[in-house]
């Protein structure tokens, strides 16, 4: 019979493993943002003012709530609250689809007002009179490549995270308590690493050339 | 909302409440951070704004790794794992930021993509 603290730090450990291979996963996109930001400073700063804002900032909020109800549910399991870390575990799954929803709400209006890379695009922007286009610079396109490529694969991640939660939920009463206490800590582990990509990718994607003329 | 805050009444003991009370707090700063890095984007910080947004960003990922990623409590071995990951990331970006320090910026051409005439016309029909 195995120790369960040695299973515990096992669990634990391969999860941070894991984490760390996905550090170099997004960490390649990442440095591709910022070398061609450093590239094409000015397209980069025309095109991120285009992305809304709005939903940028709820969608964090709402990551962030549900990375403090994951982290809720993995504390207190271990408590012995067993019914608190399950409703907690369902408020995150909530969260999760409300940032998915919001996410393709985003992409929605992105596309109608045709901020998507591709020939002859215009970036629009809503007004108070309908959509104005401005005519993109260099470097405006390729920050909407690596903004649809980083946020699709980040919503990925989301998923799964969420497929993960839905497992656990569903499968509670088929293993033992000790056994469901670490997959949830082990699941809040990767959701927590969603939501500080999230956190990063909110500065760089929405926020750094807001203020730029 | 209401479910769980009757759950924490029916279950909470004293562990579970602190417990419950620091992850509260953690998410009202992280909240605060995320106001105060919305604020400071609108301000005219010139050079200065991408470290702003940065450093607020750190600092909320330094929150969520400590208190709620449980870092704080995290065995040796759990650390030198994040330690070598983290170094790793760092000697890639630092090989690759010096090879494009040194090379000569070569002209992109996906910016202009190059419209490919129709292959079928009238007259191929």
């Amino acid at each position: 019979m195995s120790d369960p603290h040695d299973e515990a730090l096992a669990s634990r450990l391969g999860m941070w493993v894991f984490i760390g291979t996905e550090l170099m996963f997004f960490g390649g996109l990442l440095f591709a943002y910022m070398m061609a930001r450093l590239a094409h400073a000015p397209g980069f700063a025309q095109a991120s003012r285009h992305t809304d804002i709005v939903i940028g900032t709820a969608n964090t909020v709402i990551l962030l709530c549900s990375s403090a109800a994951v982290a809720l549910a993995a504390e207190v399991a271990q408590r012995g609250a067993h019914h608190l870390a399950r409703l907690a575990l369902w408020l995150t799954l909530l969260l999760g689809a409300s940032f998915m929803a919001l996410k393709g709400l985003e992409y929605a209006h992105d596309w109608q007002q045709g901020l998507f890379p591709g020939v002859g695009v215009q970036l629009g922007q809503l007004g108070q009179s309908g959509i104005q286009h401005e005519q993109p610079l260099e470097g405006a396109q390729l920050f909407f490549m690596l903004y649809y490529v980083i946020t699709a694969l980040h919503a990925v991640h989301l998923l799964i995270g969420m497929g993960a939660i839905l497992w656990l939920l569903a499968h509670e009463s088929s293993h033992s308590i000790d056994t469901h206490v670490r997959r949830t800590e082990i699941t809040a582990l990767y959701w927590h690493f969603v939501d500080v990509v999230w956190i990063l990718l909110y500065p760089l994607l929405y926020l750094i050339d807001r203020s730029t003329p | 909302m209401t479910a769980i805050l009757r759950a924490l009444k029916d279950e909470a003991n004293a562990e579970v409440r602190r417990a419950t009370a620091m992850i509260g707090l953690t998410l009202l700063v992280l909240l605060a951070l995320v106001a105060l890095t919305c604020w400071a984007s609108y301000q005219h910080l010139g050079p200065a704004r991408a470290s702003a947004g940065l450093g607020i960003a750190a600092c909320k990922i330094a929150l969520v790794a400590w208190f709620f990623m449980q870092l704080r409590h995290a065995q040796a071995l759990i650390v030198v794992a994040l330690l070598i990951a983290m170094a790793t990331m760092s000697l890639l970006f630092g090989l690759s930021a010096t090879d494009y320090a040194v090379r000569s910026p070569a002209k992109s051409d996906y910016q202009t993509p190059q419209q490919i005439a129709p292959f079928f016309t009238k007259g191929h029909r």
